[in-house]
């Protein structure tokens, strides 16, 4: 590998390195007794020191290794670091990325800040007389359970340990359960076909059937499987990798291997102790390690079941995307396959179970590749902390950031669009939400500390972010009237509650009165909007005097699905992404109005939306049929709700949704296109070209 | 399968479609069958567990049937090691 490209990959991990620096202290900050999480942040200094010096970044090296002495010193010492010195860490966290892009740019200055920050590290360390710092690390016999999180009380006593004397040459031990769906055998699986598999490379020495309730004989279903565990105790002489490959087909949640290792002794222990301890002291990327070690009460006669190293694989994001599109025509394939005609024709049980299964399989291919994609929202939330931290400190308010649902799964691209207007809209609410006087908040019968939550949470086939503040709420009455000031809205504009707030995200709109240092300039919240909007989310905007605001972000599963209403105009399939629609309906003939014989409203109980005819929008043809003869579907758009009027309603359906090519990128009203599962082409419709 | 006298005699490779005939046999002569067992197990091996599982509820709805790999675990199969049978919660 050529040196530029090994770089190339230390930049890459050095970024990674520096991001989750930036957490963990926060994190440590909150509990200084967490020596695990220091020493953590310790060997990512570490690693960043090595790699530093290998590529003569010596301004970074030199930083980083004044930085990591400081850390090292409260790794040993009895106190915690001040608020001042997580300070001077997290300055230290910035300098660090502002030296690494210097290094990057053969930018031969200091980064601002650099000398400044070197000089409280070295005050750090002319403090410390006696710093027992290379000897902790030989001395320190960390608790290896505690390191990798072993539970003394989680650790269980395995029957199956009583296999190992049938053991021959070679073999290792492994349990394996079996919890198959009550569908397997409709999937085309059984028990015994896994046990037939696990043969070619193994002995089966024993199996436990768990028998569930199976009712009477003559409402006996044959086919719905009524075992619900099945544990196998299994002799191979074959890899942890070899077995997974036997499950290849089945959903991950229905297996799980367990390597179970024999009785290991005392010196044995200590043996693997020094090992680690020699592996963590030299590297910090080495895969992470999950074992579960059973303890009994006398350390002596530790166990330990340690199931295989399991190793991750960078990717390149293209490739999956390339992954996923072939995924999407393989679905496409397989829908057209279920609805041909010709094949619903041929009425042979056979049949119908082979394309029963290639859907089954097809789907769980598509929902682990979609699940490559998906990553929990945890270190974009754990970032926050770091923008909540700063912004209460220059704006003097004291904060207290809650994080909710931080395990929530979502699409990479999107987790990396998220970010920034997540950081302006916390930014917004410390700094105009919560109240800047502590008694304003007591009187009110709050907190003195102004509470942040940012939860993210599923909902209807969508991810909803919040972030809610228990401020002062929006002042309705001031942003009506700015609008009106600013001349977006007109004094004739009926505005309902969720509309007036919404406009605080329109362009260069502002109501601080005092622009503060992090925001308040009316650019940023229409930024806001605009970001979500671009990976086809929306931002909803809630609020309540005197309680406080609420900002939900509703964003769809993936980028690459779309939830659609499939409707039909002129014998032509459209998709509606049904994040906009509010309802369909068919009006009284009573309730639709005409102005000067042109425009056509409809009034849909105290509202009167304007009538969009698809047909005539894209220039399908002139036809006019009755509006109350005819199904209007509610949409939202930016510019309010309107009625858009289809032939037909077909479904809901989730579509892979296609580019249309440069050529057609541009066609108005229509924003993509999807293979619908009888090979037809449907146009997704871009609502916010449509009126 | 075949039935001689009151013992249900089955081949232990029986596939879904034959253990769901062995349902709709069984069914119709639950009260005459007293005993049920497996002919080939030296030779052949279980193909479908949905065997055991229609052979458990034909146990539970009568009792009084024997079946020995019910009845004396573990019961040992030539190639898949011995079976246990957990029928507690």
């Amino acid at each position: 590998m050529s040196r530029e490209k090994l770089k190339q990959i230390f930049i890459e991990e050095a970024t990674e390195i520096i991001e989750k620096l930036d957490i963990d202290i926060l994190e440590f900050e909150e509990d200084p007794s967490n020596k695990s999480l220091l020493d953590e942040i310790f060997r990512g200094v570490h690693t960043l020191k090595g790699s530093a010096n290998a590529f003569n970044f010596t301004r970074l090296g030199e930083f980083v290794h004044h930085f990591e002495d400081a850390l090292d010193y409260f790794r040993s010492a009895d106190e915690a670091p001040t608020t001042q010195q997580i300070d001077l860490f997290l300055d230290g966290i910035n300098v660090i990325k502002n030296t690494l892009e210097y290094e990057i740019q053969e930018n031969e200055e200091f980064p601002q800040g650099y000398v400044e920050c070197l000089d409280g590290i070295h005050k750090i360390l002319e403090n410390i007389t006696e710093a027992p710092l290379h000897e902790e690390l030989a001395t320190s016999s960390t608790d290896l359970a505690e390191e990798f999180s072993w539970d003394e009380d989680e650790t269980k006593e395995y029957e199956i340990e009583n296999f190992f004397e049938e053991l021959q040459e070679s073999e290792e031990l492994f349990e394996i359960t079996l919890k198959f769906d009550d569908d397997i055998y409709l999937r085309g699986f059984d028990h015994f076909l896994f046990f037939k598999n696990l043969s070619g490379i193994g002995r089966i020495l024993c199996s436990y059937w768990h028998m569930n309730l199976v009712g009477d004989l003559h409402n006996f279903d044959v086919e719905k499987n009524n075992f619900k565990e099945v544990k196998i105790a299994f002799a191979t002489k074959s890899t942890y990798d070899e077995i997974l490959e036997i499950f290849d087909f089945v959903e991950e949640e229905e297996f799980h291997i367990l390597h179970v290792k024999p009785k290991t002794s005392q010196k044995e222990i200590e043996e693997v102790q020094e090992i680690q301890e020699e592996n963590i002291n030299t590297t910090q990327k080495e895969a992470p390690v999950k074992e579960e070690v059973q303890t009994s009460n006398n350390q002596q006669k530790t166990q330990a079941a340690v199931t295989p190293t399991r190793s991750f694989l960078k990717i390149d994001s293209q490739k999956l995307d390339e992954l996923f599109d072939s995924i999407g025509e393989l679905v496409i394939a397989q829908n057209y396959l279920a609805q041909n005609q010709i094949i619903k024709q041929v009425r042979n049980a056979e049949v119908s179970k082979t394309i029963e299964n290639l859907s089954k399989i097809t789907r769980l291919i598509q929902n682990r590749v979609m699940s490559l994609r998906m990553i929990p929202i945890r270190d974009t939330f754990a970032k926050m902390k770091r923008v909540a931290r700063d912004s209460s400190k220059k704006v003097g308010k004291e904060i207290n950031l809650v994080l909710e649902g931080e395990d929530t799964e979502i699409d990479k691209t999107m987790v990396d669009a998220l970010s920034d207007p997540l950081i302006h809209i916390i930014r917004n609410s410390i700094d105009h939400g919560i109240e800047s006087d502590s008694q304003e908040r007591l009187k009110a019968g709050k907190d003195e500390k102004g509470n942040v939550t940012l939860s993210a949470y599923h909902r209807g086939g969508n991810i909803i972010i919040e972030i809610k503040d228990d401020g002062r709420g929006i002042n309705k009455e001031k942003v009506y009237k700015k609008a009106l000031e600013r001349g977006i809205i007109s004094p004739e504009d009926e505005l309902s509650d969720s509309q007036v707030y919404n406009l605080i995200m329109q362009p260069g709109f502002s109501t601080a009165d005092v622009i503060s240092d992090i925001s308040g300039r009316g650019v940023g919240l229409d930024v806001v909007r605009t970001s979500i909007e671009g990976i086809r989310g929306k931002v909803d905007i809630s609020s309540e005097a005197g309680k406080g605001s609420t900002f939900s972000i509703v964003l769809p599963l993936t980028l690459a699905i779309i939830d659609g209403m499939i409707v039909r105009s002129k014998d032509k399939t459209f998709i509606i992404p049904t994040l906009c629609i509010i309802e369909s309906f068919r009006p009284q003939k009573a309730s639709v109005h005409a102005a000067k014989g042109k425009e056509e409203f409809v009034q849909l109980r105290e509202e009167l939306l304007p009538v969009v005819r698809l047909n005539h929008k894209l220039e399908l043809n002139n036809e006019k049929p009755n509006i109350w003869e005819s199904t209007l579907v509610c949409i939202e758009n930016e510019k309010g709700k309107f009625a858009l009027l289809v032939d037909d309603l077909v479904g809901r359906q989730q579509v892979v949704i296609k580019s249309l090519g440069e050529y057609f990128s541009q066609t108005e009203g229509v924003s993509g296109g999807a293979v619908m599962g009888n090979g037809e082409v449907a146009l997704i419709l871009n609502i916010e070209e449509l009126y | 399968m075949y039935i001689d006298g009151d013992i249900l005699e089955l081949d232990i490779d029986m596939d879904l479609e034959e253990v769901k005939a062995l349902r709709d046999f069984v069914k119709d002569r639950l009260e005459y069958i007293e005993e049920i067992k497996f002919v080939n197990e030296k030779e052949a091996s279980p193909l479908s567990s949905a065997l055991f599982q229609l052979l458990y509820c034909v146990k539970l709805s009568k009792p009084a049937i024997k079946m020995d790999f019910f009845d004396k675990p573990p019961y040992e199969l030539k190639n898949y090691g011995k079976m246990y049978w957990i029928f507690h919660e």
